[in-house]
């Protein structure tokens, strides 16, 4: 054997490349643990919230706890993705979700008494009943809204009746979210059913017949309301239905100078709140920072930077007037009279009803169709 | 040659988390539907409802359809590609292969969402046009619709064909078609007598590839297929997420499958008679291929097709302008997705490491990456020796399945191992996400090895024996260093590949977050410059790990050439 062949790992790869190698792989190793530990935080909270409920400017005051965020990209997320006990520690989902959350066993009470703030918010919110079941407590408001109609005003004049948005100028210019209850739930009110919620079978098939025939209105159903402020920003849509307001402020930050509108037909409402996650392993980190999140600081951020409505009544007389302005704060208790909240599809038959299950495959095939 | 024990590991792996999920999917495909999960009461009403569905058959129908238009775009492109690589850029053929092998590396979903920019009213196709005064108004339909469907899958699954069907023309000696020539062939008569015929395996495994991914696909129609252009592989995908109805996607998905073997039954009749018709022309091509007795050498083909160097160049632009605009526009200094941006800004890339949510994804990606090349090497390596070494009936059924995961749809795969984790009541999480990159990314690993081995010549190993060296002194010293580089190459591409997964990541991944969902939840949360950010990390960390690799190769074969005259003077 050669001396130089014998300095050598093999013919090709020396002892240097080798320990080269060896170095590479461990600085790897070192950056990989680095990187590892700096995504972790000592004290944390995972949470699985729409994208900019968890703004870091709004619990900048509860700065020893990391809210580790994953997003929701549809109301079902809350069941499909809480499937394992403990990867999450909370959830932000609208009120008409905790009958299915509770049917899935993925949500337990709130114990009232670690949330001092609850004592600030406005007591339609504070006592309201729908987040409560068997007199317990499975959720902590902390935004509300109405899910309306946008349109890009610069492009488009203010639809004001569900005929306006059937007219032939809008033909392929509507964006619509993936969201099978607030489209079914809308769909409801324009084919004239107040109570949107309590469908029959029949009545059911009249509203999906409605949407198909709105069908060639529709431009595409967007996998997100995220993508929406994309659409206005690419020019690809005038009109949005139903939508709510952070896609305005989405939008608007491309350029565009969306407004918000509830038509003649009406709309509804709906209120998104904390709820915690069966098999929680952070508890107190969790109790704290649904606490924050309703307190005046952090209330005080959200009404901004979502445009939503707010439940904490001291973090509303600090808003600025044209922020407060949309909500009508003065009549709290009359703003859902246009756009009432409801309970939510039903998740057990009852006789001619139908349940939130058929609603679901219902939005499938109409999607297919 | 003999039973190829070595690659035992990752036969048993690939029985394991493909063969035995794929089982599951059947199982559970007759199970019954419950509050968004499933009992074991057996039914035939998902299949009934699936095949009596109007709506089924017809959307079914409707992703064959856009497959095979995909694959009947796609493949000739990319033959064209292939053979002017091939035959006609003698110089610049590797650089051209390079390029397009990078483009398969960058980031999916982005591609897609890249096309959005393109296609819109107010994108760039539109733009142009308006501004050459050649429209008044902005074409919509460029954008949600079957146009923008097929040119995002053919600008995705362009590079996959043309890796097989340059491999395949890769096999066609040039005396071939020199002898064709000479005996007074027209171009055209050489192309369709000799060159299309000693292709067709390529060109056979390009058109299954193409069609079966564009098929399946489930992101693409989602993104830019508008409200009329449903796929099937997302009414499957709904089915595990807000339709609850896992049970009747099973159903769908087996469907989509036996849909594949019946037009796979198809073609195949349809080639028979092809290839009767072309016989007489298949036996002059194979006698001249078999000549190889003919030591005169001249790569130079006169196959005159004037335009191919020119097409070449269309179609490194078709793969390369929206990947450039993807890069352009992690720049902008708007929240704006869109093209021409309105100000240069390093914005989106410090809001990038200054997010959590980035870093956290970041490490996902990482260690999943790690753990899946770990694991692909140390199952790959060894069924790569034995594949090679193996006899050709045991070989060829070995092959078959380790190409398992390349040919089964990425889909199928994930709601399969999804189905079973179900029913064992088990969650997905990053350590299955790791596993099932291990069982996408080792066939690769075991594909570029085994070309590596057929070329190995086994004397060198011999010589070592002969002179008393032990066998596993033999691989040590030998074997090992030998293969070092094509080892480290691999390990790259399964980097790359395991970096950019998403279509079965996103079924297996459960809360967790790698790169490509964090950009896939970025897309459906509110698209902003960050996701192109996002996207052209990965892109440049994939072309620096593949010029890596590549100079690695350069190394090994100009350090390979002096050894060999020596070993043979």
């Amino acid at each position: 054997v050669k001396p130089e062949t014998r300095r050598t790992m093999g013919p090709h790869l020396t002892r240097r490349q080798t320990i080269q190698g060896m170095v590479g792989t461990g600085a790897m190793f070192s950056g990989l643990v680095a990187l590892g530990s700096a995504a972790q935080a000592a004290s944390s909270v995972n949470a699985l919230v729409w994208e900019g409920y968890e703004n870091p400017e709004a619990f900048k005051g509860l700065a020893e706890i990391a809210i580790n965020a994953a997003y929701l990209a549809a109301n079902e997320d809350t069941i499909t993705k809480t499937a394992t006990p403990g990867a999450f520690d909370l959830l932000t989902i609208y009120q008409g979700m905790i009958d299915p959350l509770r049917k899935s066993n993925r949500i337990e009470p709130i114990d009232e008494s670690k949330l001092p703030n609850l004592a600030d918010l406005f007591p339609l919110f504070g006592d309201m009943a729908a987040f409560k079941r068997d007199g317990q407590r499975f959720a902590v408001p902390y935004t509300w809204g109405a899910m309306m109609t946008l349109y890009d005003s610069e492009k488009t004049d203010e639809p004001k009746s569900f005929a306006d948005l059937m007219s032939p100028k809008l033909k392929g210019k509507i964006g619509m979210p993936d969201d099978a209850y607030a489209v079914i739930t809308t769909f409801a009110r324009y084919a004239g059913f107040d109570d949107a919620n309590t469908l029959t079978k029949a009545q059911l098939e009249q509203v999906m017949g409605l949407l198909k025939k709105f069908k060639p209105q529709i431009l595409s159903i967007a996998p997100s309301y995220g993508e929406l402020p994309a659409m206005y920003q690419r020019g690809e849509i005038l009109v949005s239905v139903p939508d709510w307001t952070p896609t305005m402020i989405g939008a608007s930050a491309g350029g565009r100078n969306i407004k918000s509108t509830i038509v003649a037909e009406g709309g509804f409402s709906f209120v998104d709140c904390w709820m915690r996650v069966i098999g929680a392993e952070h508890v107190d980190e969790a109790y704290r920072v649904m606490n924050h999140a309703i307190g005046s600081e952090a209330q005080q951020v959200i009404a901004v930077s979502t445009g939503l409505g707010i439940v904490n009544k001291k973090a509303v007389a600090a808003l600025a007037p044209e922020v407060a302005a949309p909500w009508s704060y003065d009549q709290v208790d009359k703003v859902f009279s246009r756009a009432p909240l409801y309970a939510g599809a039903p998740i057990e038959a009852a006789g001619d009803v139908t349940t939130y299950q058929d609603w679901v495959a219902a939005w499938t095939d109409f999607k297919a169709s | 040659v003999g039973w190829p024990w070595p690659a035992l590991p990752l036969s048993l792996y690939l029985v394991l988390g493909l063969v035995v999920p794929c089982g599951v999917l059947v199982v559970y495909s007759f199970w019954t539907a419950d509050f968004f999960s499933a009992r074991p009461d057996l039914t035939l009403d998902n299949y009934v409802r699936a095949v009596t569905g109007s709506i089924y058959r017809r959307v079914l129908w409707n992703s064959l359809w856009i497959g095979l238009v995909t694959a009947g775009i796609t493949i000739p492109v990319a033959f064209a590609i292939a053979y002017g690589i091939r035959f006609r850029l003698t110089r610049t053929g590797n650089a051209v292969l390079m390029l397009i092998m990078v483009s398969m590396l960058s980031t999916y979903l982005v591609r897609i969402y890249a096309w959005k920019t393109i296609l819109g009213p107010e994108g760039l196709i539109n733009n142009l046009l308006m501004g050459a005064g050649l429209i008044e108004q902005p074409i919509a339909a460029l954008l949600y619709g079957q146009i923008a469907i097929i040119l995002a899958l053919v600008h995705i699954l362009l590079p996959y064909a043309v890796l097989p069907i340059f491999a395949a023309l890769q096999n066609i000696d040039p005396r071939v078609l020199e002898a064709g020539r000479d005996l007074g062939a027209s171009p055209m008569r050489r192309l369709l007598t000799i060159t299309l015929p000693l292709a067709w395996p390529g060109l056979r495994s390009a058109f299954a590839i193409t069609f079966m991914l564009a098929a399946a696909d489930y992101v693409t129609p989602q993104l830019v297929g508008g409200s009329s252009s449903m796929m099937l592989g997302r009414i499957i995908a709904d089915q595990f997420g807000m339709a609850s109805n896992p049970p009747f996607g099973a159903a769908l998905a087996i469907l989509l499958v036996f849909s594949y073997g019946a037009l796979a039954l198809v073609f195949c009749l349809g080639a028979r008679i092809v290839k009767r018709l072309w016989s007489p022309f298949m036996r002059f091509a194979r006698r001249w291929h078999a000549h190889r007795a003919h030591r005169h050498m001249n790569s130079v083909l006169n196959f005159d097709l004037p335009i191919l160097e020119s097409f070449i160049v269309l179609a490194l632009a078709f793969l390369y302008i929206p990947l450039i605009i993807v890069i352009v526009v992690s720049f902008n200094a708007s929240s704006a997705g869109v093209f021409p941006i309105q100000g240069w800004s390093l914005r989106w890339y410090e809001a990038l490491f200054d997010s959590p949510a980035f870093m956290k994804a970041a490490y996902a990606s990482l260690l999943v990456g790690l753990l899946a090349v770990t694991g692909s090497l140390v199952l790959g390596v060894p069924a790569a020796f034995g594949l090679a070494r193996a006899n050709r009936s045991v070989g060829r059924w070995l092959l078959l399945l380790m190409m398992g995961p390349i040919a089964v749809p990425g889909i199928v795969i994930g709601i399969a191992i999804l189905a079973m984790l179900s029913m064992l009541t088990q969650h997905g999480g990053l350590y299955v996400t790791a596993a099932v990159h291990i069982l996408v990314t080792a066939p690769f690993v075991v594909l570029v090895l085994d070309a590596r081995l057929r070329r190995f010549d086994r004397r060198i190993e011999e010589a070592g024996r002969d002179l008393g060296s032990s066998p596993f002194r033999v691989f040590r010293t030998i074997t090992l260093p030998i293969l070092a580089p094509t080892i480290l190459a691999s390990a790259i591409l399964a980097a790359a590949l395991s970096l950019d997964e998403f279509i079965v990541t996103n079924f297996v991944i459960g809360a967790n977050t790698t790169l490509p969902v964090y950009i896939w939840g970025q897309m459906r949360t509110g698209v902003t410059p960050s996701v192109n950010a996002v996207a052209s990390i990965i892109m440049i960390s994939c072309l620096i790990l593949l010029v890596t690799a590549g100079l690695l190769l350069l190394r090994q074969s100009r350090r390979q050439k002096p050894l060999l005259q020596r070993a043979a003077a």
